[in-house]
């Protein structure tokens, strides 16, 4: 049996997609992006960066709460059903 | 007739308590008993079941509760599980002294640390010397049966001691299985209602329960000790009543094959199922296996035990835990049967495996290994041995692409709901006090979603860990304390909890934390009902919501308010105190920053009190979390604002504030209020606006007029 450490502690961080639970999935129509990062701001899980162009979403990890969608001003994000 | 349905363990317990008609219920959410108090809920909410139903603060509160109602003369009922039977642990043993036959249900589950939700028996062994009848379910079936047999049990003059009716977390309590329900007239004749003579609380029939002599109380125990010794007899008694009636009879043991048997199998819930099945299997290959089912474990069936074990060869006896520092070492099971099998003039040889802790599967393969093993050490006479079933496996996991992340605090892959509101409170809290920063957390949505997504390899790049549901403050003072006398004054210490965790079951360590002047930052995410363990209700929990120990909405028969938390740790007159929303995140992140500066400079405590919408438990759709946060503040049911040195602040003023049925009609959890509720909540949060007075100190005990008093 391999010998684990007394305590179940961790130091190495690393993750696990959560992408698979999205039902919808946020498009970003960067032409209409002003911008303004509200939707960086409040994305739950801070899954969305700015880019030069506009944001760019982590589909890794995105749950596609829809959040990003509501939240922008200028309807530059659309929630469209994910595909098989 | 009775009726057949599919059902859980816990809908199965929660129809045992019903037809036993508790007339009061105490209801405090632990996964994995929850359920039990929710199906009552529902039951008094449909009219099926008169009772009082409490949801209580916390679990000393449950078994606090249980006792007064029990002392008042009425039967009781409450479940509970792991943690929660422990934070009640004083109030249990208060139970058997009083004599007070309270039926709880356990819905079995570790007791930490390590954490972990699922089954063994860790939980009630805790408290397996607290007078306490413990009685153990193998299937739905047997926890309808037993709690109604317990209370029978309980109540009868030669026993009148509390019980516990133990079934398997998760493996029996969310299973379904098919159930058949006693008609409630055959119930009622065969369990009359309880009328107590040896102790009540009534200024009709005065007795008052006092501190004996002191030489005395080893006579009251002495006494309690022969009640557990007749309960054996009364057992068999009503087990073999309600077989008659009920057609399942019931004793202390339960036998599969042990006539001929040489070899036993000694289990205990809901594994004897699969060791019947190895049983057989062993039967087939030539071994003469049978087995024995421990149903009653308080009291220890010590006589039927040395019968059945008296012409075996070998008995193995699987312990679902752990006795540390036992003598011999071994589980709990084992070293009372070696007890009880002592005088007996051919002992057989006993082994003693550790297996299923937490959960883990015990096969039809883990039986046959363990009689073969046994029968090994029988033809070797090795004696008497303790193994443990305990192989782990260290899966290779591969990381999800994290590159974008380097500077990030909260990684993302956190296995919270979407669109949580905690989730997006707790990333920006984290990002703002930066990576000089310890914090501690509790079992709600934040301990448990939070803390990694692979075995063993944490989601936020701070040190923390996660600690028991009503200490958040308790262990953030010791933390803070001990990183002060090493000379790291200039570390953030945090404590992180939500609603339950703050207002209701941690508030005790939080307002002396607070009293103390301890420099720690105290962050409460309010979702506004226990989410982690499906939306209880909790002391932050707003007149009229739903959640499921609120079926009618929350509200009894009188109205109530939800606790104004930040106001009260106002009145703590702390440096800072401060409500923030997630629709407002640059105010959060700058009150945040604030409250590091102030703990920096050893002021005192600073409590942050974050309004975090939860849509699954509020009922609205995901993308809308932030939306009904923001509706929250501009109706002005929210208020965003800081108490700095006792000074107020408003930290926005909606304009307008818009009307509060727009805030809770975007809610599914308000369904249920009227016209006119919704009106009176309107007025109640008009009249806070008109009466609040920002900038002035607040009252205190000093500046009140006693003249205005009288």
């Amino acid at each position: 049996m391999k010998k684990l450490p007394l305590v179940p502690i961790g130091t190495e961080t690393e993750s696990a997609e959560t992408g698979s639970w999205r039902t919808f999935k946020p498009v970003v129509k960067n032409e209409a992006c002003k911008k303004c990062g509200l939707c960086v701001m409040f994305c739950p899980d801070g899954v969305i960066f700015r880019t030069k162009d506009g944001v760019e979403i982590d589909y890794v990890f995105c749950k596609g709460c829809g959040v990003c969608a509501k939240e922008c001003p200028t309807e530059a994000i659309e929630m469209v059903l994910e595909e098989e | 007739m009775p009726k057949k349905d599919l059902m859980s363990g816990n809908l199965a317990a929660a129809h045992g308590a019903k037809l036993s008609r508790p007339k009061v219920i105490a209801a405090y959410p632990i996964s994995p008993s929850t359920a039990i108090v929710e199906h009552l809920a529902n039951f008094i909410n449909r009219g099926e079941l008169k009772a009082e139903y409490i949801p209580v603060e916390s679990e000393h509160s449950a078994m606090g509760v249980c006792i007064g109602a029990s002392l008042s003369g009425v039967r009781v009922f409450t479940a509970t599980a792991s943690q929660g039977l422990a934070y009640m642990h004083e109030f249990v043993y208060h139970a058997h002294g009083y004599h007070l036959p309270i039926v709880m249900a356990i819905a079995n589950r570790t007791l930490s640390t390590p954490w972990a939700t699922t089954c063994d028996y860790s939980d009630t062994m805790a408290e397996s010397t607290s007078g306490w009848l413990q009685l153990f379910a193998e299937n739905a079936q047997e926890v309808l049966d037993t709690i109604i047999q317990a209370y029978k049990i309980a109540e009868d003059k030669r026993v009148l001691l509390p019980a516990m009716v133990c079934m398997d977390g998760f493996l029996v309590s969310h299973t379904a299985e098919n159930v058949e329900i006693p008609d409630q007239e055959v119930v009622d004749n065969f369990l009359p209602s309880y009328a107590p003579e040896h102790f009540i609380l009534d200024p009709d029939n005065r007795m008052a329960a006092i501190v004996p002599p002191r030489p005395w109380v080893i006579s009251f125990e002495h006494q309690t000790d022969d009640c557990m010794d007749n309960a054996k007899n009364v057992m068999k008694e009503v087990g073999s009543e309600y077989g008659k009636i009920f057609g399942r009879e019931y004793g202390l043991i339960d036998k599969y094959r042990c006539n001929d048997a040489e070899l036993l199998l000694m289990t205990m819930g809901s594994m004897t199922g699969t060791a019947r099945v190895a049983v057989d299997e062993l039967r087939k290959e030539g071994f003469q296996a049978g087995l024995v089912r421990l149903r009653s474990y308080r009291p220890f069936p010590d006589e039927e035990l040395r019968e059945a074990c008296k012409d075996v060869k070998a008995v193995v006896v699987v312990d679902r835990d752990v006795t540390h520092g036992i003598g011999g070492r071994g589980g709990a099971v084992f070293t009372e049967l070696k007890s009880a099998l002592y005088n007996l003039d051919n002992k057989p040889c006993l082994t003693n495996f550790i297996a299923g802790l937490a959960g883990r599967e015990i096969t039809i393969e883990h039986f046959k290994f363990m009689a073969n093993k046994t029968l090994e050490s029988v033809k070797k006479g090795t004696g008497e041995s303790v193994e443990w079933l305990d192989e782990v496996q260290i899966p290779v996991t591969k990381s999800a692409p994290l590159e974008k992340y380097a500077d990030r605090i909260v990684l993302p892959g956190v296995r919270a709901c979407a669109g949580c509101g905690m989730l997006l409170t707790a990333r920006h809290v984290f990002q703002t006090l930066g990576k000089n920063t310890v914090f501690t957390f509790i079992p709600g949505c934040a301990g448990v979603t939070m803390q990694s997504a692979l075995a063993l390899k944490p989601l936020v790049k701070l040190p923390f860990a996660e600690v028991v549901f009503a200490g958040t403050a308790a262990v953030a003072t010791g933390l803070r304390a001990g990183l002060k006398i090493r000379g790291k004054s200039h570390v953030n210490v945090v404590g992180l909890a939500g609603d339950g965790g703050t207002v209701d079951i941690g508030l005790q360590a939080l307002s002396a934390a607070a009293e103390r002047g301890e420099s720690i930052i105290y962050i409460c995410y309010d979702n506004e009902a226990y989410m982690n363990t499906g939306i209880q209700k909790s002391g932050s929990t707003p007149f009229g919501a739903w959640t499921t120990t609120t079926p009618y909405g929350a509200r009894r028969k009188r109205k109530t308010f939800r606790k104004d938390m930040a106001a009260l740790m106002a009145m703590h007159r702390i440096p800072y105190v401060a409500t923030a929303s997630i629709a407002y995140i640059p105010d959060l992140n700058r009150k945040v920053s604030k409250a590091a500066k102030i703990v920096a400079e050893d002021k005192g405590l600073a409590y942050l009190h974050i309004h975090a919408p939860c849509p699954t438990g509020w009922r609205f759709a995901t993308s809308e979390t932030v939306r009904v946060a923001r509706l929250a503040v501009q109706s002005g049911t929210w208020i965003l604002y800081e108490v700095e040195e006792g000074k107020m602040k408003l930290s926005l003023k909606p304009e307008k504030r818009i009307p509060v049925r727009e805030y809770l009609k975007a809610q599914g959890r308000f369904d249920s209020l009227s016209d006119q509720e919704i009106q009176e909540i309107q007025q109640e949060v008009d009249q806070t606006w008109s009466s609040l007075s920002f900038g002035q100190r607040l009252p205190t005990t000093q500046t009140i007029n006693p003249e205005n008093l009288s």
